[in-house]
């Protein structure tokens, strides 16, 4: 039987093979192990990606960036692929460009940042538009993002659950950092948090977990000829409350929601873009702020879904009645 | 005469199922890859003809393939190479038939892509496609499994220059080989890529 010798080349010759630029003899060489060989044929999966990616990324060298130009791009379905790397690319720089944006300076390419770090420049992006007074070194943020992961944990399984939920993300924190929309929660819960807080992180760079008290209540979408408006109740000693709004359709990538004093029909306040959560068979968007926002009073939470052109569209609205004990 | 009939016989065969499932078998030779191994030899024959700048490359990777199950269902089994590189060898083959079809003798051009058509659309897309790409990459995105979304995202995550040490450290964390993280990675991209077109194209 005849066997395809496995063959190991180095990074270079697939990227000329990839960009047409061997001879002949040799490419028809590299063409029977692209086929015939596993080894070879996953290297220049990864080669091709990698190749595709630098060009987007403008890292090529100008020689071979004139051969991507003229041989590789030649092919529609090699087109697409550019087409994807861009796509891929510009996610990422926008996940990215949230930490840079507050980290005074520090962008990603000087140092490898940990996960931590990013997760909590990410939460701290979508808190610094409204105040830069929260400001506090990165460190200091360490602490709000326990914070953040606690709020949210305890809407879902109370503290205890969400602790270990912590611990874990700790040991996969190369994983968690990605997970957007966890991201997209720690962010609502963060707002929520440094308004709530605002001198914690002056005074105390890692505030205990254990401290930090929350009310979290699930609330239903308006029905027609639905009762009294559901309680939602906090002593005067709590530190964030947190809401859960279950969708009624999941129309929406990201949502908005706004909390309307009824009486007065005034905002008192309003979300940056939130995603959705998936639970079960449910969809639901989280959001948390502070409790000295509300008093004893009827709210309406208008949740909009907001549209790639940006604009929003009212979806649903979820009243309730607030209660300090 | 009798070369055109044999001719449209073959063109007009198709596999049966027994055929199929005998040639996905010797493929994986032995293995139950559970179409993996099938999918995966797909690829790399559509990845050859598009290399070999063949504007049809998925017909002549599935032509390939039709081939290579009609030999085996005449011949029993094919024990003159391996299943990978018998495939290779037929590829060749349908590559050479088509180029003598397409490009006859004299046209030095060996390329069926029409470049004015590919410099059209090899232009940046416009604002609107590539927002809309960018929702479809967040939908295709939320609907994998959270551990590859993370492992996608952080393996092509960076630089040129940082991303291999963070692969290397990614791979030590999933406690996989670089060389598994790699294949894992391209296998997500290509899902990812697959879902992003399909989604692209329907909305």
């Amino acid at each position: 039987m005849e066997q395809a010798v496995t063959y190991h080349p180095d990074d270079r010759l697939l990227t000329q093979y990839l960009l047409g630029s061997l001879p002949s003899e040799e490419i028809e060489r590299l063409d029977e192990l692209s086929i015939a060989d596993d080894d070879f044929a996953a290297k220049l999966n990864s080669a091709e990606n990698d190749l595709v990616d630098a060009y987007v990324r403008g890292e090529l060298p100008a020689a071979d960036a004139h051969q991507f130009k003229s041989a590789y791009l030649s092919s529609p379905k090699r087109q697409e692929k550019v087409r994807f790397a861009e796509t891929f690319l510009s996610f990422q720089r926008r996940v990215a460009a949230r930490p840079v944006a507050v980290g005074a300076g520090v962008t990603q390419s000087e140092k490898p940042e940990s996960v931590w770090k990013r997760l909590l420049g990410r939460v701290w992006s979508g808190t610094s538009r409204s105040s830069n007074a929260w400001f506090a070194p990165p460190w200091g943020l360490a602490g709000a993002a326990l914070l953040l992961l606690i709020a949210s944990g305890y809407l879902l399984n109370r503290n205890l659950e969400l602790r270990q939920q912590v611990s874990r993300s700790e040991s996969e924190r190369a994983l968690l950092a990605q997970k957007e929309q966890q991201l997209q929660h720690q962010l609502a819960v963060g707002q929520a948090a440094k308004a709530a807080n605002p001198g914690t992180e002056k005074n105390n760079l890692h505030p205990s977990i254990d401290h930090l008290k929350v009310a979290a209540f699930v609330l239903m979408p308006t029905l027609r000829g639905s009762g009294r408006p559901p309680i939602v109740s906090w002593s005067a000693g709590i530190d964030l409350v947190v809401l859960k709004l279950e969708l009624e359709s999941s129309d929406f990538a990201t949502y908005q929601v706004a909390i309307e004093d009824s009486a007065a029909r005034q905002i008192v306040w309003q979300s940056a873009s939130l995603k959705p959560f998936s639970e079960g068979d449910r969809r639901t968007v989280s959001f948390a702020l502070p409790p000295n926002l509300l008093k004893r009073a009827n709210y309406q939470v208008q949740l909009k879904g907001i549209r790639p052109d940006g604009t929003t569209e009212l979806v649903s609205s979820y009243p309730f009645r607030g209660v300090i004990k | 005469m009798e070369q055109i009939s044999r001719s449209k016989l073959k063109r007009d065969w198709a596999p049966t199922e027994p055929a199929f499932r005998r040639f996905l078998d010797w493929l994986s030779e032995g293995h139950d890859s559970k179409g993996e191994r099938y999918l995966e030899m797909r690829h790399r024959l559509v990845r050859y003809f598009d290399h070999k700048q063949c504007v049809a490359a998925d017909d002549l990777a599935d032509e390939t393939l039709d081939r290579v199950v009609r030999r085996l269902e005449e011949e029993g089994t094919i024990t003159d190479a391996t299943p990978a590189h018998y495939c290779y060898i037929v590829a060749k083959f349908v590559f050479l038939e088509h180029l003598r079809l397409v490009r006859p003798e004299g046209n030095s051009d060996d390329s069926d892509f029409d470049s004015a058509a590919i410099a059209a659309s090899s232009s940046p897309p416009p604002d609107q496609t590539a927002q809309k790409m960018l929702d479809c990459l967040d939908l295709c995105l939320e609907n994998l499994a959270a551990g590859e979304r993370d492992l996608i995202l952080e393996y092509y995550r960076g630089e040129q220059g940082e991303k291999i040490q963070r692969r290397r450290e990614l791979a030590e964390k999933l406690e996989l080989s670089t060389n598994a993280l790699s294949i894992r990675a391209c296998r997500i991209r290509d899902r990812l890529e697959q879902c992003v077109g399909r989604c692209s194209a329907a909305s």
